[in-house]
């Protein structure tokens, strides 16, 4: 009796779970198997076929470089701005809760909202970068347009969005921190750079972890940016993993490949996870 | 000139609150000074002061002769057990105790042998590689005390450092505390609102009301001789008896209690203090009704009512009393001490009208 009881208050949210993702992601692992089927010829089983083509596709390859280059400029500086902010509004300081919400702000625009103003900065000779550069002589130039900067221009802008929301963990870590500790440092003869250094950085090292795992999960599965400043172009030179999936799904219809990708896309965050976990917990010291 | 401290003047002021007026005192070399005193009494901004963790709105303060009112806290030559122990979570026990060595730069060598000795004075040896987390309470305060102890500054501060302790080892904690106190020859400085701690342990006890000093001296001299109505009812436990003489009806009573002793003309506001061990059961004083008798093993302490005003009395052993009961009280006439409607005593009065 006591067992129904206990499957039947399970059951709500395992419904939930199973539903919107166990068998998803089930069923997407299992048409990663099967052809792209048409009214001619229906779909059908293939083994893995669909990897062989993945791994034979040119785009595929350049999407997960540039993924790898957009992790790799965004997650670091992103995470290092937050914490410079975090300690920043920590102390007293003049109209504290404005600054505050100036490095807040950015987090809670609509990505889209975001798009929009980040396009007309970007725009070419109007946009607010090149009336800038104009004014010392440079100039105009077409920043998301040109394959060699395009990258580089939504990296700014993504880290632009993440560092705010960032902070808000870093602050709140930071605000646990009991203030004798700082004091005992200080009476100790310890300077500012050293207490951050051997106290304060170890000590937010969780938040650091969880911050870090949350950039990299961010930084895979960026589409509305992409979608609104540069449809991945121009040459794939912005095209990104998850973004491909989606033109794959959408646009091509190859609804088979597309889970492909997929499959691609959560064994890489899976292993990334794995890794951070095993390889940070040893130094992070949990309260 | 040795290592003692001395606080000429000292202020502090939050905007047009003065948590401490202009207090003043010396703590000799190599002794222990007790700064006592209800909560928000200024105690603990002293402390602070002294330390250099928050600045002095005036006065001084100089250890062995040398002014340290504006120096950086980590060049005064002061050491400091917090109330929260102030350890660094993530570190070993061994790396908490070191950590000021390694900042000023000492030694491996000189380190480890500092931290070894320290380690063995708080009894410690055997835990060194632990996280403070993985302590109990006490060996946490032990901690703490290493850390002070190593960084070998002439003056100690401590800031109630045996208040998150349970009664039993807080009261082992006081006797090892004042040993290594001596021993070290260290200078103390030790802020609690415990009159125990500071009977226990001090030299010298500065007792503070509203961030003034309201008398200072030896424990047994705030004891024997308090000067004010409030050091007569903060210092001893349970603490003194003080009855308004106006309240009361007939003063026959209270002189009968003390063979007639003779009590000013005016007693206007005025209170008569007398400390309950002081109190016998006779069969002839001053009436009394028994209200309550709490038994605490070697003796017991009982709750009187005379008129409408309540008597403490502690008498060794078991009281065999009833409820209810009417009882006579006694005591010696060198036990009263009688308070002036300003709190002042008596004598105090005469010398300062």
């Amino acid at each position: 009796m006591k067992h129904v009881y206990g499957w039947l208050l399970l059951t709500p949210a395992a419904i939930l779970l199973i539903g919107f993702t166990h068998y998803p992601t089930l069923r997407t692992i299992g048409e990663s198997f099967f052809s792209r089927g048409s009214s001619l010829r229906p779909s059908r089983f293939i083994g893995l076929d669909n990897y062989r083509a993945m791994f034979d596709d040119p785009i595929f390859w350049k999407v997960l470089t540039n993924n790898l280059w957009f992790a790799l400029g965004t997650i670091p500086t992103s995470i290092i701005l937050a914490l410079t902010m975090a300690l920043l509004v920590n102390r007293a300081l003049p109209g504290r809760a404005l600054v505050r919400m100036a490095f807040f702000t950015p987090t809670i625009l609509p990505m889209i909202a975001v798009a929009n103003i980040w396009l007309f900065f970007y725009t070419p000779d109007i946009g607010l970068i090149d009336q800038i550069l104009s004014l010392v002589g440079i100039s105009g130039h077409n920043w998301l347009g040109d394959p060699a900067t395009v990258l580089g221009a939504i990296i700014v802008m993504t880290i632009w969005k993440e560092a705010g929301f960032f902070m808000i963990f870093y602050l709140a870590a930071l605000q646990h921190l009991p203030p004798e500790l700082r004091e005992a440092s200080r009476l100790e003869g310890a300077g500012r750079w050293h207490h951050f250094r051997r106290v304060t950085f170890p000590l937010l090292m969780p938040t650091t972890l969880f911050v870090l795992i949350n950039a990299v999960i961010n930084s895979f599965k960026l589409v509305d940016h992409l979608f609104i400043l540069t449809k991945g172009g121009p040459n794939n030179a912005s095209n990104l993993l998850l973004y491909y999936i989606f033109e794959t799904a959408f646009s091509y219809f190859d609804t088979n490949f597309a889970a492909t990708l997929t499959v691609a896309l959560l064994f890489l965050l899976a292993l990334m996870a794995l890794a951070q976990f095993y390889l940070l917990d040893k130094r992070v010291h949990y309260r | 000139m040795g290592n003692d401290l001395q606080v000429v003047c000292l202020e502090k002021r939050w905007g047009d609150f003065t948590a401490v007026d202009r207090v003043s005192f010396t703590v000799a070399e190599s002794t222990l000074c007790v700064l006592l005193g209800p909560s928000g009494c200024g105690k603990s901004t002293i402390l602070r002061m002294i330390a250099g963790l928050e600045e002095a709105s005036g006065g001084s303060i100089y250890i062995a002769g040398r002014d340290v009112t504006t120096i950086d806290p980590a060049r005064r030559g002061v050491s400091m057990v917090f109330q929260s122990y102030a350890l660094f979570p993530h570190l070993s026990v061994g790396e908490n105790i070191v950590f000021g060595l390694k900042v000023r730069k000492i030694g491996a060598t000189e380190r480890a042998a500092r931290l070894r000795q320290a380690a063995e004075l708080v009894g410690l040896a055997e835990l060194l590689e632990r996280k403070p987390a993985q302590l109990s309470g006490g060996q946490q305060q032990r901690v703490a005390l290493a850390r002070a102890i190593v960084s070998q500054q002439p003056v100690c501060l401590m800031d109630e450092p045996l208040s998150n302790l349970d009664a039993k080892l807080r009261s082992e904690m006081r006797s090892e505390i004042r040993a290594l106190q001596k021993r070290l020859g260290l200078t103390m400085v030790y802020v609690t609102h415990d009159q125990i701690e500071a009977m226990t342990m001090a030299d010298q006890v500065i007792l503070l009301k509203d961030g003034r000093v309201e008398q200072s001296g030896p424990p047994h001299e705030l004891y024997e001789r308090p000067a004010t109505a409030f050091t007569a009812g903060f210092i001893g436990a349970p603490p003194m008896n003080l009855l308004v003489l106006d309240e009361l009806p007939n003063l026959n009573e209270i002189k009968a209690a003390t063979d007639d002793m003779s009590l000013p003309r005016s007693p206007a506001g005025m209170r008569y203090g007398v400390r309950p061990e002081d109190i016998e059961l006779a069969e002839d004083g001053l009436s009394a009704r028994v209200e309550a008798v709490d038994f605490l093993g070697a003796g017991s302490i009982i709750t009187l009512h005379h008129q409408n005003q309540q008597l403490l009395a502690s008498c060794s052993g078991r009281a065999a009393l009833t409820i209810g009961q009417q009882v006579y009280l006694r005591w010696p006439p060198e036990a009263v001490h009688l308070f002036s409607a300003n709190g002042r005593t008596e004598a105090e009065e005469s010398i300062h009208p």
